[in-house]
This record gives structure tokens, C-alpha cells and sequence, in this order.
């Protein structure tokens, strides 16, 4: 992996044309521009990490009802407070068929 | 009105039932509108989080607070004003599960939680900046401290 070394106001070149400047840097943050065209995405990283476990987690291997056998924890009432904040949720009757 | 369900089959639902998504979930923007229906024998804490438009699209989702009692999610300023809340503790929160084959390896993503707003029943999904919370968490990790 390379490691630069940038002040503010820097910038270096990813391939020929997209150009990464750092803008700004305080206390943790550092404020990033990105020139790129337009075909080119940019994702935080984190919500690419997100979209991916969505994806995933859209895809049961398993039936759901399994957990409940293989998780006691599910299966048992959950702490009061909780317990109260479901409540207030709607939660419209799906044990139908 | 009526609405044909990935687990439950035809179903019958309300209006008001109807959580709203304007931005829908990461990776699927298109879909704003779900419902939340429990999975009997868990006490509502195993629910799926359906969709209105597209049938075979449902989620596994948990209360978060019976896997973890001490679950704090921080939301960012601009995220309770889009819920249009002060503060993260006034928000209903469910997170999504991994069901895995073996289901003991399942997984829950406590760090991309669905946070509700019930009063005007509109919802977003939300990453937290929180060490503590990761995407994968093994289900099995909660369970070990049950006893």
C-alpha cells in the first residue's frame, strides 16, 4: 500500500484524471475534494460495506423460524424498555397463513 | 388493502401500518415502503421488515435491545432532523439479520440500525460512527451472556 504525505491545499492524481486535493484538516477530520469524471464512482466506504451487508442480509440461507429454536434469547421477552419502545411501533398482525 | 408477504402469504394491512422510507435501505433506494410483521412465538423480537412493492423482498430483522440491553445508538444532528427528533433516544430502533446456513452461524448488523420514528411512522436507515458496532456480529455472541 502507498502512503502519502500531504499538507492542505496538496493534492495527488489517481491514474490521469482523477485528482484527490486535501481542502482542509481539523482535529480528526480531514476535508478531501475529488475531481472525477463521471462515470468514475465515489462511495464512502463504509456505506459500500452497508449496501453489501444489505445485500446479504436479503438472501436468508435459513428459514427465519429457526432462529427462534437456535437462539433462546429471541424467543424470551425482551428488556422493559424495550419491550415499551416496541409497542409504540406499529406493528400490523403478519402471523396470518 | 392486500399484499402478498415472502413468509406469511396473502396478508391484510392498513395505511397507517405502512413505515415510510423516503430514502429506502442502502443498497435498495427504490423500496420506501415496508412493513413490520413479527414472527409469532418471539415475543416481537424476530420481525420481517416487508416490502409493499416488491413481494419476495423481506428482511430478518431483531430488537436490537433484547440481543444487547446496553444498545446506545448515536444518530448525527442532520439524521434526528430528518426523523424530525432532538435526540436518538426518542427513536424505535431494528436491526437487520444475516440468516446463515447453519442458522447458529447467523449474523446481525448492529451498526447500520433502522431507525423509526412511530409518531410519523418515517424511517431511515443509518450508519453509526460507533466502534463498538460492527456489520457482522455473530448472533451467537449475545447468547453466551443470556447464561
Amino acid at each position: 500500500m502507498l502512503i502519502l504525505r500531504r499538507r492542505a491545499g496538496q493534492s495527488f492524481l489517481i491514474g490521469s484524471d482523477v485528482r484527490v486535493t486535501i481542502m482542509a484538516t481539523k482535529d480528526k477530520e480531514v476535508q478531501i475534494a475529488i475531481d472525477a469524471p463521471k462515470e468514475v464512482a465515489v462511495l464512502r466506504s463504509e456505506l459500500a460495506y452497508a449496501m453489501n451487508a444489505n445485500r446479504e442480509a436479503a438472501q436468508e440461507e435459513s428459514l427465519p423460524q429457526e432462529l427462534l429454536a437456535a437462539f433462546s434469547m429471541l424467543a424470551q421477552e425482551p428488556p422493559e424498555g424495550a419491550q415499551e419502545k416496541g409497542e409504540e411501533t406499529p406493528a400490523p398482525q403478519g402471523q396470518g397463513k | 388493502m392486500k399484499l402478498s408477504s415472502k413468509y406469511f402469504g396473502e396478508i391484510e394491512y392498513q395505511e397507517e401500518d405502512v413505515l415510510t422510507f423516503p430514502k429506502g435501505l442502502f443498497a435498495f433506494e427504490e423500496e420506501t415502503k415496508f412493513l413490520l410483521l413479527p414472527f409469532s412465538g418471539s415475543s416481537g423480537t424476530l420481525l420481517c421488515l416487508q416490502s409493499i412493492a416488491t413481494p419476495q423482498l423481506a428482511f430478518v430483522v431483531m430488537n436490537p435491545f433484547s440481543l444487547d440491553g446496553s444498545y446506545a445508538p448515536v444518530l448525527q444532528p442532520e439524521e434526528l432532523e430528518y426523523l424530525g427528533v432532538k435526540d436518538s433516544t426518542e427513536l424505535c430502533y431494528y436491526v437487520l439479520c444475516g440468516v446463515k446456513n447453519p442458522v447458529s452461524s447467523s449474523t446481525v448488523n448492529l451498526q447500520c440500525p433502522i431507525a423509526i420514528n412511530d409518531r410519523i411512522c418515517t424511517c431511515m436507515q443509518v450508519i453509526l460512527e460507533d466502534d463498538r458496532y460492527s456489520m457482522r456480529h455473530l448472533l451467537s455472541e449475545f447468547q453466551a451472556k443470556e447464561g
